[in-house]
């Protein structure tokens, strides 16, 4: 649904934040973006959004770049960026302005989340705290069922409870016709949602893999003696978990703190198990 | 395939923008309603008529000044940082942003201020109806000033609509400053083409009847068909421009 | 729902599938939470809800009627019952042999405890 081709942006009278970065998002998927602070994970959520150009490459919606802005194009996106103001209306007048121009926004469903949030639709945005408004961005976001929901750091600002509540309305938004993409640096908060993963790092692309490739190839846990050998990363503590080649092993739970450590540590490793090139012939 | 226009998205448009701006909106036309109306009850006393010369000082001062200030709010929402991503996020067209904005801050800004202005100062007249010697009678707010005040309003505001859109900080100030670097640029081109025309001889005005003639019917003539083709492009133009900045508006 | 770190999610869900069928909550021929309603429950991507809904229908213990649902087989419990006393055998009880030959136990102590255990619940009962 979203092609990326050779992207590149950098800011004004700044250093290159995205370099050569080709991705593909397709509906039905939710989608963890990671890389650690600086890598430009929001900067390609904003791409995404058509909110920023590319200054090389694009990144387009079938086959239209997002930054010319269609109408056709817009109306299939939504974005909850990480840090938000939002105009002091009641939650009822805020749905009521900007509803009207999403055609498959579901008032029912706005309600029906806005109440699973604890919240009421009388109350004024500006009486609300962090955490309360990006839910309300949130609800508006999944409400307005567009196919491409971005969600950057959505956790951020949210107590334990709600990122439960989260979850929950993450799973139950995702279906067929729609392509979620989160990114995050919380990785716990979503491991269970997320079945892709791509990281970013040093201004490109340094993983970019299914969790069903993930859990074929890879093993997570705390390697016995005769497996040392095939230890990929390990944490530099005692008596750590670690990622190894899965060979004919039992299948694991991918650990994704585990992954992205892995990942930024040494990606050519990991990618040449996981894409399945055989071990050792780089020499 | 969708349309580019669509008189929907207008007018879901220009009713967010009101809703956001409510507060302000009526704060300001509580205001300028006090000040129209002492300014109404002022000018009635003593004659117990209200001129239409009198009246439409204060209107215009507050017409056009009001006019500006709410020209600049319609587009605040662009520059400020943790709201312009969903301004530029919202399924519009730079097209409807446009002619959303200008249909709002001028042609609907008109007729309501208008409208609004008349009311408020027929209320001081009948207000003071009750006493006998004012007598009650029409405000004459549609006097040839007021019309050349609306007319200039509905020519130059656009300029003030791009100048809201273009710069980020103090917007006012810096759109005043490039009107009148503009109108200072032409001030001298023409001082040029004078120069350049009469051969410097600048007392021709002043010291040949037969000059002072000339130019009192090339402004006349020329100045007419000049104001008309300035006021056909400048406007019009200035949209232009003002629709090609939202398009190229990228968020920070 | 907490997730064990080791185990597949997916697989983690089968687990919470066998319970309830083995508790009877779940009764045979009894229509089950939907692949939604599932994925919602355990706040997991609806794709690894599909995966275990697959992997039950593999082990024909639950089957789809086509646009109404899943429902536990006639035959549910006992497949379940067979395939959890199979993991008893092959996996819980040598890793608990192996810690019986560590810590030096005798089976005649377990025996006992055992026997003590199932009196208990006995009791219990009356």
């Amino acid at each position: 649904m979203i092609q990326i081709r050779g992207l590149k942006f950098h800011y004004p009278k700044s250093r290159v934040v995205l370099n050569d970065i080709s991705l593909d998002f397709s509906s039905g998927n939710i989608y963890g973006l990671f890389g650690e602070n600086g890598e430009g994970k929001s900067t390609l959520i904003k791409l995404m959004a058509g909110l920023l150009f590319p200054k090389k490459g694009y990144c387009q919606m079938s086959n239209n770049d997002l930054s010319k802005r269609r109408i056709e194009d817009m109306r299939e996106v939504f974005m909850v960026p990480e840090d938000f103001e939002l105009p002091s209306l009641s939650i009822h007048k805020f749905e009521k302005i900007n509803a009207p121009f999403y055609p498959k926004f579901s008032q029912d469903q706005f309600y029906d989340l806005i109440r699973e949030f604890k919240l009421s639709p009388q109350e004024n945005l500006s009486a609300l705290s962090f955490g309360q408004k990006k839910k309300v961005l949130i609800a508006f976001g999944v409400s307005a069922n567009t196919s491409l929901l971005l969600l950057d750091e959505p956790t951020n600002g949210l107590d334990i409870p709600s990122k439960s509540q989260f979850r929950k309305i993450m799973a139950s938004a995702v279906d067929e016709g729609k392509c979620i993409v989160i990114s995050t640096h919380q990785v716990r908060d979503l491991h269970s949602l997320i079945n892709h993963v791509v990281i970013l790092g040093q201004s490109k692309v340094v993983f970019d893999q299914p969790f069903s490739s993930i859990s074929e190839k890879l093993w997570f846990g705390r390697a016995k003696q005769d497996r040392q050998d095939q230890i990929i990363y390990t944490e530099p503590s005692f008596g750590s978990r670690a990622v190894l080649e899965r060979l004919d092993q039992e299948e694991t739970e991918v650990d994704l703190e585990l992954l992205f450590n892995a990942v930024v540590s040494n990606p050519e490793r990991i990618n040449n198990v996981v894409k399945g090139k055989m071990h050792g012939t780089v020499i | 395939m969708a349309q580019s226009f669509n008189i929907k998205r207008v007018s879901s448009l220009m009713y967010r923008n009101l809703v956001l701006l409510r507060g302000a909106i009526i704060t300001t036309l509580l205001v300028a309603g006090g000040l129209i109306l002492v300014a109404t009850l002022l000018s009635i006393r003593g004659d117990y008529v209200v001129k239409s010369n009198e009246f439409i000082g204060v209107f215009s001062v507050l017409f056009l000044s009001i006019g500006l200030l709410f020209t600049f709010a319609i587009f605040r929402e662009m520059h400020s940082g943790k709201s312009s991503y969903f301004y530029f996020l919202l399924p519009v067209t730079a097209l409807e942003r446009v002619i959303a904005a200008w249909l709002l801050s001028n042609v609907i800004y008109i007729i309501v201020f208008t409208f609004f202005a008349f009311v408020i100062g027929q209320i001081a007249i009948l207000l003071c109806s009750f006493s006998p010697s004012t007598g009650i009678h029409f405000l004459p707010i549609f006097s040839e000033t007021f019309w050349t005040v609306v007319k200039f309003y509905f020519f130059v505001q656009p300029a003030f609509l791009l100048g809201a859109v273009v710069f980020s900080k103090n917007r006012i100030g810096k759109t005043l400053l490039a009107a009148i670097v503009v109108f200072f640029c032409v001030f001298i081109y023409n001082l040029i083409l004078c120069f350049a025309f009469t051969g410097g001889a600048f007392d021709v005005f002043t010291s040949d009847p037969f000059s002072t003639d000339a130019f009192d019917l090339a402004t006349k003539d020329v100045s007419g068909i000049g104001a008309f083709l300035f006021s056909l492009v400048f406007g019009p133009m200035m949209l232009l421009v003002t629709y090609f900045r939202i398009t190229e508006k990228e968020i920070r | 729902m907490d997730f064990d770190n080791g185990k597949p999610i997916y697989l983690q869900i089968v687990d919470f599938f066998y319970e309830n069928i083995l508790i009877r909550k779940w009764q045979e021929n009894e229509r089950i939470p939907s692949v939604r309603e599932v994925a919602v429950t355990v706040e997991v991507n609806p794709n690894t809800a599909i995966r275990a809904f697959n992997h039950l229908q593999e082990q024909e213990v639950i089957y789809n009627k086509r646009g109404i649902g899943y429902f536990v087989s006639e035959k549910g419990y006992d497949t379940v019952l067979e395939i959890k006393k199979k993991e008893f055998m092959g996996v819980k009880l040598p890793n608990i042999f192996k810690e019986m030959m560590l810590l030096d136990v005798e089976f005649e102590e377990v025996k006992h405890s055992y026997d003590e255990y199932v009196k208990n619940v006995n009791d219990e009962k009356k």
